[in-house]
């Protein structure tokens, strides 16, 4: 949420003074009219009814499904991805990166085709 | 509520209702306390209200309206002072506003005095002050719309400079130049000498 830089409650310092603007400031600023009030119950109902809502048992139940959904994601991709590399079904680029960090737990490197045993990144 | 009701409007202007310290009252509003949050609203809405005037014309109202009922939604993630509240409050109506401009397809606001206007004058008002509020929006309105809105920002919502041209998204200096550009062209504006003259 954007907060902005504090300032004093009401800074005039550079504002001018004088002749018709004092008129012109006093009118802008009078008092709040009963017309300018008039959706107070409104505005106050929704607050009290935004207080209630938020009562309810459905925020900790969204906080609790969205704690587990992103680390459900990584998992989905990591498990997917390794799959994948062992199947030697990643794009060359990509097949290379897995091999390089699986490599020692069997995932073929990306010319696994062409080099029979190739143990290591660089390797040919 | 007591609070709200028209009887309780001080003569003190809108602004000067708010107390010294209202970080505690958005605290307590945070919390869900009621009489808070309609001192909060009380307070502000007078204020808030004549910038979108100034801004977005006859939808004033639904703008005001539209703002505080996400500053309801939103108010228990709100994480700020009196003085931020106040800033929050202004920068969502005035997105409210560019956004309903943008969905009408107006290249310009429309002039308080365009439409029908809410801000109407009471008898009291006409009777003990030389111009009344909405003569005042309206001579405002009129200003090219950048330095309408830095006049409403400064002198009707009460923010300093550096604020106002936050809430504008301008530069501090730009705002200053419309500032003074305005209020100069106000203090120039033959109705206003006029009602003077008149008052006198």
């Amino acid at each position: 949420m954007r907060l902005l830089p504090t300032p004093s409650w009401r800074s005039d310092d550079d504002l001018p003074r004088g002749g018709p603007l004092d008129d012109l400031y006093s009118a802008l600023r009078a008092p709040g009219r009963p017309n300018e009030l008039r959706h107070a119950p409104q505005v106050m109902e929704r607050f009290r009814s935004s207080r209630t809502g938020r009562k309810s048992p459905s925020r900790p139940r969204r906080r609790i499904r969205s704690a587990f959904t992103i680390p459900a994601v990584i998992a989905t991709i990591c498990i997917s991805g390794a799959g994948a590399g062992y199947a030697s079904a990643l794009p060359p680029a990509v097949q290379h990166a897995v091999h390089r960090v699986l490599g020692p737990l069997g995932v073929p490197g990306a010319h696994h085709g062409h080099h029979t045993h190739a143990s290591g990144a660089g390797q040919h | 509520l007591t609070l709200l009701g028209p009887k309780g409007v001080s003569d003190a202007g809108p602004l000067a209702e708010l107390p010294e310290q209202p970080d505690g009252l958005v605290d307590r509003a945070r919390r869900g306390d009621e009489v808070a949050f309609a001192i909060l609203w009380r307070t502000l809405q007078p204020p808030l209200l004549r910038y979108l005037h100034v801004v977005a014309g006859p939808a004033a109202d639904d703008m005001a309206s539209e703002a505080w009922s996400q500053v309801v939604r939103d108010l228990h993630r709100f994480d700020g002072d009196g003085l931020a509240f106040r800033g929050w409050l202004f920068t969502i109506a005035r997105h409210r506003a560019i956004d309903s401009a943008r969905y009408r397809g107006r290249k310009r606001r429309t002039p308080v005095g365009g439409g029908r206007s809410r801000v109407m004058a009471s008898a009291e008002e006409e009777a003990t002050t030389v111009l009344s509020t909405h003569e005042a929006l309206h001579l405002l309105a009129e200003l090219p719309a950048r330095q309408a809105e830095a006049v409403a920002l400064r002198v009707i919502a009460g923010f300093d400079t550096a604020s106002a041209a936050s809430i504008a998204q301008t530069s501090t200096a730009a705002l200053r130049v419309n500032l003074h550009r305005g209020l100069r062209c106000l203090a120039q504006d033959p109705r206003l000498r006029e009602l003077q003259d008149q008052a006198q």
